[in-house]
């Protein structure tokens, strides 16, 4: 089994941490598509809004919490599909570089979205 | 190959809806990025989110993440409550809890 070479912790902390983050994310993503797609409704998102609401410090911190746990949760279970499927150590070693090099780039460009102070336009 | 048994599609569910997601967040945070180039680029990618073919594929996210964060909790349950106890009905409730919420929902999204 090429298993044996490839790894030398269990994934026992990233099997708990999935859990935690996972129970975490219920709670996130419930409010973030609650109040983006029923209450406030995409059709009324407008770049005004946005920033009117990144303007304040709590949901710009939920927002960026939300980013982390999301990533993290979602990278760690490409993580384990990876590590199902993928048993040459060689090619599990590129599958989780390409996924760890393309999680960093997507949440760089998700920090920059929500960290960045934008300015509201004045029409 | 697998023995199918209770909670075998639930699995794959659970990983086929993961893979979904992870495609859509990528995505998302992409077209979110927007903000960052200005008010133009930002409402324009929010006019191309309100055409039909996006409001179907919003319909999609939000059965993918019903059913994973339901799902999720089942799994919870199952690792560190008495859930272990429970097995069948857990799988069970799961697809009651989703088919209920995401068809109410759906209504309000489509609505």
């Amino acid at each position: 089994m090429a298993y044996k070479n490839a790894t030398s912790n269990s994934g026992a902390v990233s099997w708990y941490l999935q859990r935690i983050t996972g129970a975490i994310l219920f709670f996130q993503v419930l409010f973030h598509f609650g109040v983006y797609h029923f209450i406030t409704g995409v059709s009324n998102i407008s770049y005004n809004v946005a920033i009117e609401r990144l303007a304040n410090p709590w949901w710009k911190m939920f927002e960026f919490s939300f980013l982390i746990f999301a990533l993290y949760h979602g990278a760690n279970g490409i993580k384990m599909i990876i590590d199902d499927y993928i048993g040459v150590p060689g090619w599990r070693l590129a599958a989780l570089t390409v996924l760890y090099v393309g999680m960093f780039v997507v949440f760089m460009a998700g920090t920059t979205a929500i960290i960045v102070i934008h300015k509201p336009v004045v029409y | 190959m697998y023995k199918w048994r209770g909670g075998m599609l639930s699995w794959i569910l659970h990983r086929v809806s993961g893979i979904g997601l992870v495609i859509f967040i990528i995505i998302h945070i992409e077209g979110m990025f927007h903000i960052a180039k200005g008010p133009k680029a930002f409402n324009d990618v929010i006019a191309m989110y309100n055409t039909p073919l996006f409001k179907i594929l919003e319909i999609f996210l939000f059965a993918a993440i019903m059913f994973h964060a339901i799902n999720g909790i089942r799994i919870v349950l199952l690792d560190f409550a008495s859930g272990s106890k429970y097995p069948k009905p857990l799988v069970w409730s799961t697809y009651i809890v989703t088919g209920v919420v995401f068809i109410i929902g759906a209504y309000f999204l489509w609505t």
